[in-house]
């Protein structure tokens, strides 16, 4: 007691001086000014408008209705008038005691800040390629992680959903796939922490069924927290991250608070989902009527059975979420809260999060110093169903239920189950015998301090810190079903425990030399990276009337073969000095440079530090004395070249390591197994960086008053010393078939990518925005040292070990290697093309066949306004790709209904040979072209001046998320991406027994006081 | 100014304080080397996995079953009912002869034979340098000769890695044709004598018996290994060599270390088999090193149940006999080794007395099935007791379980096409499906018998060569061949077929008696090129920058 009263006198001590300070620093002295801030265009009267004397701290805000007072030192000075999302205006008061004051809403094109690498530039100083989404721009509805507030909002991003689950996996690329290995995503950054984006949630068993991916790591997040999302697409505007910038950046901001009337937010929100489109599968009649005018009665069991509707729901998902934020001239916060739950399509698939935020500055002596703190909580909970993205032979939960014969019933008359006893499964056994959910708890916090030396010179510091905490349940019960493994039951529990912190420091120097501007920035950065995981598990219950995950006790049974614990630990560190010169000549000429130098724990000593250089320059034409064109009001020029790097591969590959297991080993003596030594992987001190080298030319214009905008991008992105792991080197003897080396081959990306926009305020009650956004990406593998490297297995009975992608010289990455399937003949039976010649069909008769990488990717977003009503539209689509239909070739043949299993009307064929074989081929290959309404928002403002003068906003609004979808594909749906590397060897475009997406309407109600 | 100062002074201070590393990596869960290398039973534990590389090369059913079972003429895995078994078409291409540099099984045993003798090169350099003992140096030695005898039989390359080259750049020395044969049995010759005897360690490990056996089998061989490709009536099986091999197995015969099985042939392809007197050399399967029982499960039927204990224990219905294999018993059907009857056709049989007819099965089929509307509970009679009933394959097709003569990939491809091996066993104690502890023989005293048998014949003694045999078909209770019915080289062949089929040898028995190149059902290739692999494309891309260290076989 005695110690903490100490303390409080202390720290009493310490405010009272700094009370002194302040008041020292406020001149006692009153001359008051007020007026009134208002739209330039409008008239409408801003709230929350930021003014501050010139050169001083003395500031205000404007009320609700747009007036302020303010006492100045004297009516001679310098007001500057900001306001986000209006152009900031100094004005003179000239011995004015009441001033009007009227902003100009920002130009699309100019003041904008944009977020940078350590900083934020004016877009009007921006020489790379950035895309900037904001939140007005999000797509909306209901979001379970931030990656699908961009798709189709951004050239050269591509965001293709796993799965169909709330919370599934997300595919994404900057300007194409720069690797052959998977997980080579882009660098996610969040309020400057740089985030390690691997999973936060373990895997679990699936019990012979398949495994389902992890959860998204980025779900945590809460969309409504974020501000805008920068996408730094060239190296230029990347080079600054270094050594994980070579798949780009991108760059999250959450909100903060600001300065003005405090604000209180509330949003609602509930959504509906429903299964957006259905396999065609045949009826219950259908198959009944097919088998029995085919002699085979026996396999119509009476029934009529729709088994997808036995595992498909509508779902109801809602979230709630409240914010609260405000700020005076010296300190901002932001507090938020969020609830939300979304229940999958597919019974016993849930996703519940919820979390907090807290977002607090505070300025100190004088506001010289300015601490920044961020802060965020969430825990994440989800309960997975049994199916994933890799059903084996025993086929999963929706595989049966796309397959299993409808003549079936579900229950017996008893009201148990019905056990089929035919070696099929009824999905509903697998949704009653298996648990298996994860729950990820995530802290992401970074406290800034930056503190102005001399006017222009700021210093800044700050650390972050990411820590999650992942588990993983996956339970059978005690059962009796032959799909399902572990007749005994089992409980596997896993850990996966993360913890990330970053320090950086950076000195930055802004100065005016005549016409010349220097922005300066050095800096230095540390971050490290643990993770650890273990799993254990427990086998044979002794009762399924309590939950084994509550008790594992209730198991007994621990093998060695069955049990064994695991587990795995590593750390990584990096270590970096960069820098960067932003210089313009009469705010015309723009030239950037920028030096990372990075060095990583996982590299060899020799090779421990790389260089990451960038260079690039825009000229604004448009300013130019003697450029003369009116109705162009704007054009600028960007070129810029540099050089990024990846270190996405896996800890320890310079080092010798050895591993000892039980799976090694031999019973040398009768009884006791030896376990063995063996090495994982030799030293290879050589191994280095991958390097991406990419230039981008630019050109941004803007057409009458910028009411026609856009930017044009062309880019080659050339990534060399490609990191592979082999199976030997030049001596087939070694003692591990793992081999990593820098590859002397070469993948290209280049391509074209433009925005266009339109914005016109017809009148004062109408508004018109549209934009549209597209890229062309050519992709390509040269000197490829090996002839091929085979990729994308698919999966089902019979196609064990099938790959149906290679990656080959001069062609792209995600090249579609397939025989190709001419007809039937007059047997019904396949005839493929032989290409060389042999008089026979074998693997040496593969062609290329198509591509998985869409070669146009395009997005339009249309926003209309008209009084207090609003419209949003968002369409994206891709052309030029090709999907591989796993299900169609795995489960939807003729032979499969002969079989007595159900099928697609695709497979349905009587023409065809009842014993055809389905090997992979072109048959299964299709168009993955597509345009999609993905997103539509009607909202709408209720005007609550006069009677509920409190709120600030009411608006209801109500959202459809894949409204619908134009496409040749014949399966659930062309957006799939389901992850089928073999060999950590990037593969794309299969479809297989994918989660089916939803057709979502939401309804929502925003409320801010 | 001041506070200035001290402000920065205090930002850089904490922020360098913090940060500053030398990178060098922290590898936490997996060991770097020295410790692990310390502990006094390092020797034995580096050993250990030089045993273990022999699993899926053994047991699995697309390595060398695959290689040099289906390959010939013994088995046929067609695209059952265009639904199973294609797996990209790897057991096709085998069958029809038209395989190539990126077959994956191909691709697997040149993996797994290769990366055995780097273990056991490894294992070699590590018992020197801690000290081991020499015996466990010897088997090393003589197991990466039996992974170069793997590579010489199907690639015709051996490689002479020597223990003290692991971890330097220096490249191990490349042997074929003829160079490698007496690659191999210098290695044998140098480390004979310190091999343990399987008094002392038992017949799961390499022992002087064993290799003595491989020096025969090596030996026996050589005409082909010298002259791959040459017309066979052109590769000549000289004198001294089968002499040699006469000697070997003789010595092996007379050692007393080893008896024939005379009471149940089968015994040593199930869980029996531990231990039994007439294995040299078995690999020691367990199911907590990952042991399974594919060379059953292969053949069997996805509806035949091996104990109602494990409802998961099935087979697949994949690999099958082809017809002409089938044909070969024609007037030999008596043979115990080909089927014997171990519960009847209908009727019931207590839980214990319950297993499978071994041999090769054909017609229908009779074993235990699932009560109406359960998958864990099998039909029984008012006793308790299993029922055998006629069974049926409810997993796919719905028809009777009828196994067929005919059998081809175009044609006679369903799921109950083909006579099948049950051979092996399918072990009855594991609770996981295929989980197996059954023992994997590589070399028995019956193929001894008959490599003597062959020698002698091959040297023109007929009436030693039917001595030996006979007394083979004694131990297994077949009948006793008159002179007559062994009088030529193809009645040896097929001696070796009743004795040996389904044990990866197929292959390597039909090239030695010049029959490779001869055409059955869905097999039409007759081009040499295909007596040998080809060398992975992965592993002659990753050679090139060293021209003409590694060369492709002829023809790929």
């Amino acid at each position: 007691m005695i110690q903490s009263y100490k303390i409080n006198i202390k720290s009493l001590k310490l405010a009272c001086l700094v009370m002194a300070i302040c008041f020292i620093a406020v001149p006692i002295q009153a001359q008051t000014i007020s007026g009134v801030v208002t739209d330039e265009d409008n008239g409408e009267r801003l709230p929350g408008v930021n003014i501050v004397v010139q050169g001083t701290s003395i500031g205000t805000a404007t009320d609700a209705d747009g007036n302020f007072q303010l006492d100045v030192p004297s009516l001679n000075e310098t007001i500057v008038v900001s306001y986000v999302g209006y152009q900031t205006k100094e004005i003179s008061i000239s011995g004015r005691e009441t001033i009007e004051i009227t902003l100009l809403p920002q130009s699309v094109m100019g003041d904008e800040l944009v977020v940078i690498g350590y900083g934020t530039q004016r877009r009007a100083d921006v020489t790379g390629s950035i895309s900037t989404v904001s939140s007005d721009n999000f797509n909306q509805g209901v979001v379970s992680s931030p990656e699908q507030l961009l798709q189709g909002k951004v050239p050269g991003l591509s965001v293709t959903a796993q799965g169909g689950q709330p919370g599934a996996p997300q595919t994404i690329s900057i300007r194409g796939l720069g690797s052959l290995r998977t997980g080579s995503g882009p660098l996610f950054v969040i309020d400057g922490v740089a985030i390690d984006n691997s999973n936060t949630a373990p895997t679990g068993d699936s019990f012979g069924m398949s495994t389902t991916s992890p959860t998204n790591p980025l779900a945590f997040l809460n969309p409504d927290d974020i501000e805008s999302i920068n996408v730094l697409k060239d190296a230029s505007a990347t080079a600054i991250y270094g050594s994980r910038a070579a798949n780009g950046v991108i760059l999250i901001s959450t909100k903060s608070g600001e300065i003005g009337q405090a604000q209180l937010n509330y949003s609602s929100r509930l959504g509906i989902s429903k299964i957006a489109n259905r396999l065609d599968l045949l009826s219950p009649e259908e198959f009944a009527d097919f088998h029995n005018s085919n002699g085979r009665s026996d396999l119509d069991y009476g029934n009529r059975t729709n088994w997808m509707d036995q595992i498909l729901r509508t779902a109801y998902s809602h979230e709630q979420s409240l914010s609260y934020s405000g700020g005076n001239e010296s300190s901002t916060y932001y507090a938020s809260v969020n609830y939300s739950d979304q229940p999958g399509i597919l019974k016993g698939s849930d996703l519940e999060k919820y979390g907090g935020r807290l977002n607090l500055t505070q300025g100190f002596l004088d506001n010289r110093l300015d601490i920044g703190v961020t802060l965020s909580a969430n825990q994440t909970h989800t309960d997975y169903a049994p199916t994933g993205n890799n059903p084996g032979v025993n086929g999963d939960y929706l595989s049966w239920a796309m397959q299993l014969n409808p003549t079936y019933p579900t229950h017996n008359p008893d009201g148990s189950l019905f056990i089929v006893s035919d070696g099929g499964m009824n999905p509903l056994q697998a949704l009653d015998l298996i648990t298996n959910f994860s729950d990820v708890t995530r802290v992401l916090g970074s406290i800034e301090a930056s503190f102005e030396i001399t006017e222009g010179l700021l210093y800044k510091v700050n650390f972050g810190l990411d820590n999650s905490n992942g588990s993983q349940i996956s339970q059978v019960d005690r059962h009796g079903i032959f799909r399902i493994q572990n007749p005994e039951g089992r409980l596997v529990d896993s850990k996966l425990e993360r913890n990330n912190i970053q320090t950086e420091s950076t000195l930055n120097y802004l100065f005016d030399v005549d016409n010349h501007g220097f922005d300066v920035l050095g800096g230095f950065s540390y971050q490290k990276f643990e993770i650890d995981g273990r799993t254990w598990s427990i086998n044979n219950f002794s009762t399924t009337e309590i939950e084994a995950y509550h008790n594992p006790g209730i198991g007994s049974s621990l093998t060695i073969g069955q049990n064994q614990p695991s587990g795995f630990s590593s750390v990584n560190e990096l270590q970096s000095v960069f820098g960067r010169v932003n210089y313009d000549y009469m705010n015309r000429y723009f030239l950037t440079a920028t030096l990372r130098t990075d060095g990583s724990s996982r590299f060899g000593d020799e090779y421990r530090y790389g260089y990451f250089p960038s260079f690039s320059a825009a000229w604004q034409l448009s300013d130019e004395a003697f450029f003369d064109f009116n109705s162009l009001s704007n054009l600028r020029l960007r070129a810029g070249w540099g050089q990024t790097g990846t270190q996405d591969i896996p800890n320890g590959i310079t080092q010798q390591l050895i591993n000892v297991g039980i799976n090694s080993g031999y019973e040398l003596t009768p009884g006791t197994i030896t376990p063995g030594i063996t090495f994982l992987r030799t030293q290879n001190e050589t191994i280095r960086w991958e390097v991406s080298t990419q230039s981008n030319l630019g050109i941004d214009f803007g057409f009458f008053e910028n009411t026609i905008y856009g930017t044009v991008d062309v880019f080659r992105k050339v990534s060399s010393d490609i990191l592979f792991n082999s199976t030997s080197g030049v001596d087939p003897i070694t003692p591990t078939d793992s081999f990593w080396n820098n590859l002397d081959m070469e993948i290209i990306n280049q391509g074209l990518e433009f925005t266009l926009g339109f914005q016109k305020n017809i009148s004062n009650d109408f508004t018109f925005d549209v934009n549209a956004n597209a890229s062309f990406i050519e992709n390509e593998v040269t000197k490829l040292p090996v002839s091929q490297i085979l990729t994308g297995a698919i999966s089902g009975q019979g196609l064990s070990g099938e790959r149906v992608q290679a990656v080959l010289n001069n062609q792209p990455i995600g090249t579609f290697y397939l025989l190709d399937w001419v007809g039937l003949d007059e047997n019904g039976e396949n005839i493929f093309r032989d290409v060389n010649g042999d008089n026979a069909i074998t693997n040496a008769d593969r062609i290329v066949a198509g591509n998985a990488i869409p070669e146009f990717t395009y997005g339009i977003s249309a926003f209309f306004g008209y009084k207090n009503l609003d419209l949003n539209l968002n369409f994206n689509g891709v052309s030029g790709n090709e999907l591989y239909w796993n299900d169609q070739n795995g489960r939807f043949t003729m032979p499969q209904l002969i079989g007595g299993q159900n099928i697609d009307k695709i497979g349905f064929n009587l023409n065809e040979s009842p014993s055809n074989s389905a090997g992979a081929s072109t048959r299964f290959l299709h168009d993955g072209s597509y345009f999609r309404l993905n997103n539509a928002t009607l909202g709408y403002n209720l005007d609550t001046s006069g009677y509920l003068d409190f709120i600030r906003e009411l608006r209801l609004s109500v959202t459809a998320q894949n409204l619908f979808t134009l496409t040749d594909y014949p399966g659930f749906d062309p957006e799939v991406d389901t992850p089928r590397a073999v060999g950590g060897i990037t593969a794309a475009g299969i479809d297989a027994t994918r989660y089916p997406p939803a057709r979502t309407f939401q309804f929502a109600i925003n409320l801010s006081f | 100014m001041k506070k200035n100062i001290f402000v920065i002074a205090l930002f850089v201070l904490a922020g360098v304080l913090y940060s500053c590393t030398d990178l060098s990596e922290s590898v936490r869960d997996t060991a770097l080397g020295q410790e692990v290398l310390e502990q006094p039973d390092a020797p034995e534990q580096t050993l250990a996995p030089v045993y273990a590389g022999m699993q899926n090369l053994m047991a699995s059913h697309n390595w060398l079953n695959n290689l040099q079972s289906i390959s010939s003429y013994e088995q046929i895995t067609p695209f059952r009912g265009g639904t199973d078994w294609f797996d990209g078409g790897r057991f096709i291409e085998m069958h029809e002869h038209t395989w190539a540099p990126s077959h994956v099984s191909v691709i697997d045993v040149w993996g797994g034979t290769t990366q055995g003798v780097a273990r056991a090169a490894i294992a070699e350099r590590n018992i020197q340098d801690l000290g081991g003992a020499g015996v466990l140096e010897a088997e090393a030695r003589g197991l990466k000769a039996v992974y170069n005898y793997w590579l010489l039989d199907l690639f015709n390359v051996a490689f002479d890695k020597k223990g003290e080259d692991i971890g330097t750049d220096n490249l191990s020395t490349v042997y074929r044709d003829l160079e490698a044969v007496d690659y191999i049995l210098s290695e044998i010759d140098q480390i004979e004598s310190q091999l343990p005897t399987v008094n002392e360690v038992g017949e799961t490990r390499f022992t002087q018996a064993a290799a003595i056996g491989l020096k025969a089998r090596v030996l026996l061989n050589k005409a082909i290994y010298a002259n791959r490709y040459a017309d066979p009536s052109s590769q000549t099986f000289e004198t001294a060599d089968m002499q040699s091999v006469i000697d070997y197995t003789t010595q092996i015969i007379n050692s007393g270390n080893y008896s024939l099985e005379t009471e149940d042939y089968f015994n040593m392809f199930g869980l029996e088999n531990e231990g039994h007197p007439e294995l040299i050399f078995a690999f020691e399967q367990n199911e907590s090193t990952g042991g399974y029982g594919s060379m059953a499960w292969f053949q069997s039927s996805r509806n035949r149940h091996r104990t109602p204990a494990n409802p998961g224990a099935v087979g697949s219905d994949g690999s099958a006999m082809t017809q002409e294999f089938y044909d070969i018993w024609e007037g030999f059907r008596d043979d115990p080794r080909f089927f014997t009857r171990n519960i009847p056709d209908g009727g019931s049989v207590p839980d214990e007395e319950f297993e499978w007819n071994r041999g090769v099965q054909i017609g229908q089929q009779y074993g235990i099935e699932f009560e109406e509307g359960s998958q864990s509970q099998f039909k029984r009679d008012e006793n308790g007791d299993l029922l055998i009933v006629a069974l049926t394959d409810f997993a796919r097709s719905g028809d009777p379980m009828i196994y067929t003569r005919e059998i081809g990939i175009t044609t006679d491809s369903g799921h109950m096409a083909g006579a099948r091996s049950l051979k092996w066993d399918l072990d009855p104690t594991t609770v996981n499906r295929g989980d197996s502890n059954i023992n994997m023989p590589w070399l028995r005293l019956g193929e001894v018998y008959l490599m003597r048998a062959e020698a002698y014949a091959r040297t023109g003694n007929w009436g030693e060569a039917l001595n030996d045999i006979n007394e083979l078909r004694a131990a297994r209770g077949a009948r006793q061949l008159q002179a007559n019915e062994l009088d030529s080289l193809d009645e040896v062949e097929r001696e070796w077929y009743f004795e040996m089929y389904h044990e990866h040898w197929t292959r390597t028995i039909q090239i030695r008696f010049g029959n490779w190149e001869d055409t059955w059902r869905d097999k039409t290739s007759t081009d040499p090129i295909r007596r040998v692999f080809p060398i992975p494309q992965e592993a002659i891309d990753l050679a090139q920058s060293e021209p003409g260290y590694l060369e492709q076989n002829p023809g790929y």
